[in-house]
């Protein structure tokens, strides 16, 4: 009985483990894309990863294991991001490196403000949506809103932002 | 595609060039390892205190406790060796045990300068036990530096394969390791790569084997004990290159082949001391040998090989 417990939780940490060594690019350009540079990035990987090992009897289903790390993760970002002492420019998230702005095309340069000016819930959205490429229900799982609220506020995003994407792009 | 959408891409190729820093394999590393132990212990609710306590002392702390754990958890997971641990204890945190497919496993972090600095052995009740020692700079690594050990049959042998190694100075044990009654050989095998260091162990009979990484300190902890399992008693035919001395030449002949040919080794000679020769493969029938042997000479003419018959155990 105490066995099979303890098999349970090893295989557990194994998957885990496995899933941060699989996803460790994804986990640091998440993390650089809230604190913006390589050793805030890094220790925001580290603290997660830390946090995600000592707590992961607290993840009740595995399936939701994905969206769970990425949780902790942006968590981890934003304590980061709270403990500078110029508040006024926490917390947004990046997207996009400034060393290519310069050869932005006027485009991007209007679309880099039309996400500027969205809410930190939106911007949030749209950065797992689109540039991260996560599915929706990760999505509901990292914000921990309902399902069916990203697809709504994502439908809504994008029309705000004149993205004349086809449903199925939105949706699939 | 409207502007918007093309001005999306723009910014998301742009997003994705980030690249990730060398650090990072080493802090994901550090976080787990960390993780574990602290987990370990708070299960046990000895830690009650917050984490940023210093982590040195933490370490200290919780020596004790991890050893513990890990020596359940080897009882949990190889019965076979249990009663060894209670004689041999080892230092160091449990990373995991290899498991071998097809005769392979491999695990470790990418290291640059590291010596392989000792080996030590033990052999009791006809059980075998090596410990690989990892260090830099004079002071033992925390983690073990890549490595990657392969088992093969007839004979039975490991061969331990690490990279970012400069040094062997563990070569003064081999002597020691020798004495083993389970051992018959020992000895680096030349490579062509400077920063990879290479040894093989040569076993006198059929073994059973478990190996397992540990960390703070980093070593390989080697368990071997005669194997009630009567191997495949059939014979079997090797093709081989002549006896050599152990060197450039033998290094590039292995280099010449080893893409098409995996499963080859470099065994020591069965007749001189310090000769070795190439084990290119190993076959169940003549006729098969007689194949591969044709094929490697029509493709690498003036190679000295020939089959060779191994008798069955």
């Amino acid at each position: 009985m105490f066995g099979k417990k303890r098999n349970q939780l090893q295989d557990r940490e194994a998957a885990l483990i496995e899933l941060i060594q699989e996803h460790k690019l994804q986990l640091y350009r998440i993390a650089y894309s809230y604190v913006k540079n390589e050793q805030d990035a890094l220790d925001v990987v580290q603290e997660a990863t830390y946090k995600a090992i000592v707590n992961q009897e607290k993840l009740k289903e595995e399936a939701y294991m994905k969206s769970w790390l990425i949780r902790i993760l942006i968590n981890c970002a934003v304590d980061v991001l709270r403990k500078r002492e110029n508040v006024a420019q926490a917390p947004e998230v990046w997207v996009g490196s400034s060393a290519n702005q310069g050869m932005d095309t006027e485009a991007v340069m209007d679309l880099r403000e039309a996400i500027q000016g969205l809410d930190e819930t939106q911007k949030r959205l749209i950065h797992l949506k689109y540039f991260e490429d996560l599915k929706l229900e990760e999505i509901a799982g990292i914000m921990e809103m309902p399902l069916g609220t990203v697809k709504s506020q994502l439908h809504r995003i994008v029309k705000r932002l004149r993205i004349e994407l086809k449903e199925v792009e939105v949706f699939e | 595609m409207n502007k918007r959408v093309q001005a999306l891409n723009h910014m998301k190729m742009d997003y994705r060039e980030l690249m990730a820093p060398e650090k990072l394999d080493e802090v994901i590393n550090n976080a787990i390892l960390e993780g574990r132990r602290d987990k370990q212990t708070m299960t046990r609710k000895i830690n009650s205190g917050e984490r940023k306590s210093s982590q040195a002392l933490r370490r200290v702390l919780y020596a004790s406790a991890a050893a513990l754990v890990i020596f359940v958890g080897s009882l949990n997971a190889s019965p076979m060796f249990a009663s060894k641990l209670a004689e041999i204890p080892i230092l160091g945190q449990l990373v995991k045990i290899l498991t071998f497919t097809d005769g392979k496993a491999s695990g470790g972090m990418v290291t640059d300068g590291t010596d392989i600095s000792g080996i030590s052995t033990q052999t009791q009740n006809g059980k075998a036990q090596f410990v690989i020692h990892f260090d830099q700079d004079g002071a033992s690594q925390d983690l073990a530096s890549a490595y990657k050990v392969v088992y093969a049959q007839k004979p039975e042998t490991l061969l331990f394969e690490i990279s970012g190694v400069r040094m062997l100075s563990a070569i003064e044990d081999f002597e020691r390791i020798k004495e083993s009654p389970l051992v018959t050989a020992v000895y680096p095998v030349v490579t062509l790569d400077d920063s990879t260091v290479r040894f093989m162990i040569v076993f006198a009979e059929a073994i059973s084997y478990e190996i397992r990484e540990m960390a703070s300190p980093a070593s390989l902890v080697v368990e071997v004990e005669t194997s009630s399992e009567a191997a495949a008693a059939l014979d079997s035919y090797r093709v081989r290159t002549v006896d050599m001395p152990r060197g450039e030449g033998l290094a590039i002949l292995e280099e010449t082949i080893m893409n098409q040919y995996p499963q080859r080794r470099i065994l020591p000679s069965a007749t001189e001391s310090d000769l070795f020769f190439l084990e290119i493969g190993q076959l169940d029938s003549e006729p098969l040998a007689v194949e591969m042997l044709d094929e490697l000479r029509a493709l690498y003419p003036g190679m000295e090989i020939f089959v060779e018959k191994t008798e069955a155990r």
